[in-house]
């Protein structure tokens, strides 16, 4: 009955509110905060976990009061944030991916790959969502690419182990080949991860050092390096659609998907989304689309390298018995995902930098 | 093409009480504001926040975070101010209301009621 009065007397908002809403009632319980904050969309997470828990009464309260916030919160952003064009890319390279693994005869059917497409931009599209895009510090960006070597590696031998159990044993030398080869990836993975860290510090530097003294012309400068980059992507992509069928094969699927691309980002350079928007909020959500499209490039381009290491090494490598071919191409997976991974990581904390130096400044 | 600073009842609703509430228009303040000017309905905090996400998408208020305080459990508030374009919707959306009213008072010869507070 207290409550209600107090949220409903207009004079009691503000800092009178805050403080009564405060004075009888402890922190929410630290489980239920917690898992309320992972239902929750990354940009929104600091300002309304705070405002649960200042009007915090109890934890019936507080999950009640989370219930009836979260969805429309959760929902709204999915709306606003999601960049379609870039998910349907996205949708169009995993089908090709699954596709591919069904014509080597993996027993995927038409309705199956279907489904896991549609999953797989469900994932994407959370993923986007609940994503915590920081760019890692170079200790942790180290210890990713140890702990993806020794990954793969304990995969490596859960296959083998079933391989020897089925086959009773075959050339046990060739196939420790394999196990061996990923070890002297490792330094490689590490170097190019450092390296990409290092670049992606040099650009925030130069960007907070060449930062222009107004919001607009920083967005004006914003859009202008993404039409150059864009421009640039663009023209590489469709050069890239014409030279594709020597290094991953006849298909025609890829090339069409890079072509599409470069069609997109030339038509993002002639027409800018919402106009009509205040300019922060343009601006952030700029910045939100661009992090899915690169989000998608970075793997639009690891695809042609990934099915060349399929089509040259690794399918020869099984239908040959060569294990070493098999050795080099899945290492050679392994670190192209890595690295689009890596890239893409560094992209998205960069832009996320942006976002919160954004939401920090007052709107002019 | 349709005018996107029309504003809806809720949107004109979360508006007024961004505009009353001046420096200290945050999502708790702004939602107890809500409550209080759509008295006797209920409103969810989660209709508040998507509608300012709304009116910030079209530019009527703009929003910024403040710094971390402690009684938030260390985490900033998003404050909201209401941009010109948004003053201006809600000008707009004001005189609607008051030609309505005049039209109804017209009609029923002495319109009048009494607010409750």
């Amino acid at each position: 009955m207290e409550d209600a009065a107090l949220e409903r007397d207009p004079e009691k908002c503000g800092a009178v509110f805050r403080k009564t809403a405060r004075q009888n009632y402890g922190p929410p319980p630290a489980l239920l905060e917690w898992a309320v904050e992972r239902l929750l969309p990354m940009p929104a997470r600091e300002s309304v976990m705070g405002d649960l828990r200042e009007v915090y009464r109890g934890p019936w309260q507080y999950l009640c009061e989370a219930a009836r916030t979260v969805p429309r919160i959760a929902a709204g952003h999915a709306w606003r944030n999601a960049n379609l064009p870039a998910l349907g890319l996205n949708g169009a390279l995993i089908w090709l991916c699954l596709a591919g693994l069904h014509e080597k005869g993996e027993g995927l059917s038409a309705v199956t790959i279907a489904f896991a497409t549609l999953a797989g931009i469900a994932a994407l599209a959370l993923i986007q969502m609940y994503g915590d895009a920081q760019r890692p510090t170079g200790a942790r960006a180290i210890k990713g690419a140890i702990w993806t070597v020794a990954l793969v590696m304990l995969l490596c031998v859960w296959n083998f182990g079933l391989k020897y159990q089925r086959s009773g044993g075959a050339d046990y030398l060739l196939e420790f080949g394999m196990l061996q080869s990923l070890p002297f990836v490792l330094p490689v993975l590490g170097l190019l991860r450092t390296g990409l860290l290092l670049q992606s510090d040099l650009q925030a530097e130069r960007l907070a050092d060449d930062a222009p003294p107004t919001l607009e012309d920083e967005h004006r400068a914003f859009l202008a390096a993404v039409r150059r980059v864009n421009g640039i992507e663009s023209a590489a992509l469709i050069a890239g659609a014409c030279l594709l069928p020597a290094l991953t094969g006849p298909g025609l699927w890829l090339p069409a998907i890079f072509l599409v691309t470069a069609a997109y980002l030339l038509t993002q350079n002639i027409v800018q989304p919402g106009q009509g928007a205040g300019l922060h909020s343009r601006y952030r959500r700029q910045l939100q689309t661009r992090r899915q499209l690169r989000h998608f490039l970075s793997w639009l381009w690891a695809a042609p390298f990934l099915m060349a290491a399929c089509r040259l090494l690794v399918w020869p490598g099984y239908e040959e018995g060569r294990a070493i071919l098999v050795a080099l191409g899945s290492s050679a997976i392994v670190s192209i995902c890595f690295l689009a991974r890596a890239a893409d990581s560094e992209c998205a904390g960069l832009l996320r930098e942006r976002l919160a130096r954004l939401d920090t400044a007052p709107a002019a | 093409m349709p005018d996107q600073n029309l504003l809806g009842q809720f949107e004109q609703t979360v508006l007024a009480a961004v505009l009353s509430l001046g420096k200290d228009a945050y999502g708790v303040t702004i939602h107890a504001r809500v409550v209080e000017l759509s008295a006797p309905r209920s409103v969810t905090r989660g209709a508040v926040y998507a509608t300012l996400d709304r009116l910030e998408d079209k530019g009527l208020v703009a929003s910024w975070l403040s710094e971390p305080s402690k009684e938030r459990g260390g985490r900033a508030r998003r404050y909201y101010r209401m941009e010109k374009s948004g003053e201006q919707a809600l000008r707009e959306s004001a005189k609607a209301a008051k030609r309505l009213y005049d039209t109804l008072a017209r009609s029923w010869k002495g319109l009048a009621w009494k607010t409750q507070r």
